[in-house]
């Protein structure tokens, strides 16, 4: 990937990304600080003065009060905020898959694939610390920063688990999951600071069939009438659309409309010789021209009541 | 702690990592508030607070503990900077000895805390 520049690399995408040239150019610009201001621990107002009478100069985000874009700072885990659980640094896309999926005080929550923890932790924010979430991960090194966030930011509902998530036990039925699945990662990419991209092609292409298999699985954790989102952060519909596409072929799932007021590409209709649900259009492509932050891809999927 | 939630028996059988946030550690005979809990819940303290200069706090974290007098009883007591609570420390009688996580502040935390009391110094009030 490093010696690909962004038209290179993206190509194959050139006819489904809208405005491809302007999405290139964004690339060779550096991602923004976003920071997720966590009201389990402070408010608002007071953080956002703290920060403000130091100098930072932070910029709301249209329609989400909890997040501000920093300009001015390239560091957002050395602020004394930080280390006190007052905010988050979280990417504006990471923060619209908790939104999107809308858990509510009293839900029980899975968040099948938690680690880091900064998703799980937001759900925690929006559920105002109550009722249940089970955060799960498959490795247990990485349960440790998974610990650590939910200590950092004040999370009192959160169980902890540590199995595949494909393989998740089905002793209890959740009201809401989020299933962020690991993923090629090619909406992280821009050219000039990140070259650590995987390839999804030289990984055996096996991404897909764990995406599946992970999104089978929630489904099948789902109670009668209740909803999950399926995200990652890559733009190929192989581990996109035709994954969502899978579930609709092989559960009684239905895709949802994401209620939010954000800039947003629709789902595809068509890759390659696939043609996709018409209600996938209903799934969100977020790239970073229209939205400048990581690339992302969210399908809202309810199980009928 | 964890919020009494009536599903939590069904996770009874499975392979549970952590519950909820650690509120108390056991020290040898004693409880001791973790700084997390006290982060959370220390604004409901009606004594044993100390409130620290960010001067003094960099040096608590810094040396492990600073001299001096605190008007509050010997035993854990809850350190705030700026209206704000940072943690937990032993206050014994001429010393107050950090409690802080090993690995919850940074050097360059301290920088920062260091920089906004210069800043607030010269902020007009």
């Amino acid at each position: 990937m490093t010696n690909q520049t962004p038209e290179q690399y993206f190509s194959p995408y050139s006819h489904i990304i809208p405005d491809f040239p302007a999405f290139c150019r964004k690339l060779s610009n550096p991602l923004p600080v976003h920071l997720r201001f966590n009201t389990l621990k402070a408010t608002v107002k007071q953080t956002r003065l703290r920060l403000e009478r130091r100098g930072l100069n932070l910029l709301p985000e249209k329609s989400i009060s909890i997040v501000f874009r920093a300009t001015n700072l390239t560091q957002p885990g050395h602020l004394i905020e930080f280390s006190l659980g007052h905010l988050h640094s979280q990417a504006l896309s990471s923060v619209i898959s908790g939104l999107a999926l809308g858990p509510k005080p009293g839900d029980a929550v899975l968040d099948l694939c938690a680690a880091p923890g900064g998703k799980t932790s937001l759900l925690a924010q929006l559920m105002e610390n109550r009722g249940l979430i089970v955060a799960n991960d498959r490795y247990p090194n990485r349960l440790i920063p998974l610990h650590s966030n939910l200590k950092r930011l004040g999370v009192t509902n959160t169980v902890t688990l540590c199995y595949p998530g494909q393989h998740f036990p089905k002793r209890l039925r959740f009201d809401r999951i989020l299933v962020d699945v690991p993923c090629s990662a090619e909406g992280t990419l821009r050219a000039a600071a990140n070259s650590n991209i995987r390839q999804p092609y030289q990984s055996g292409n096996k991404l897909p069939g764990l995406q599946r298999d992970l999104l089978l699985r929630a489904f099948d954790l789902l109670e009668p009438g209740g909803t999950l989102l399926y995200s990652t952060c890559t733009y190929n519909p192989d581990e996109n659309e035709s994954v969502v596409q899978s579930l609709l072929e092989n559960r009684p799932a239905k895709v949802q409309p994401i209620s939010l007021d954000l800039p947003h590409s629709p789902g595809l209709e068509q890759w390659k010789e696939i043609t996709y649900d018409a209600t996938i259009q209903q799934c969100w492509r977020i790239y970073p021209h229209q939205l400048d932050t990581v690339g992302f891809f969210l399908a809202r999927v309810a199980r009928e009541a | 702690m964890l919020n009494k939630d009536h599903r939590l028996p069904s996770l009874a059988s499975l392979r549970v990592q952590t519950v909820g946030l650690p509120l108390l550690r056991r020290i040898k005979a004693h409880l001791k508030p973790t700084s997390v809990a006290l982060q959370l819940f220390g604004s409901h303290a009606s004594k044993n607070v100390v409130s620290l200069e960010p001067d003094q706090l960099g040096d608590l974290a810094e040396r492990k503990e600073i001299k001096g007098e605190f008007a509050c009883s010997p035993g854990y007591v809850i350190v705030v900077t700026n209206s704000v609570i940072v943690g937990c420390a032993l206050f014994l009688p001429g010393r107050l000895i950090s409690q802080f996580p090993r690995h919850m502040f940074t050097d360059q935390t301290w920088n920062d805390l260091l920089q906004n009391k210069e800043k607030e110094k010269s902020l007009p009030r």
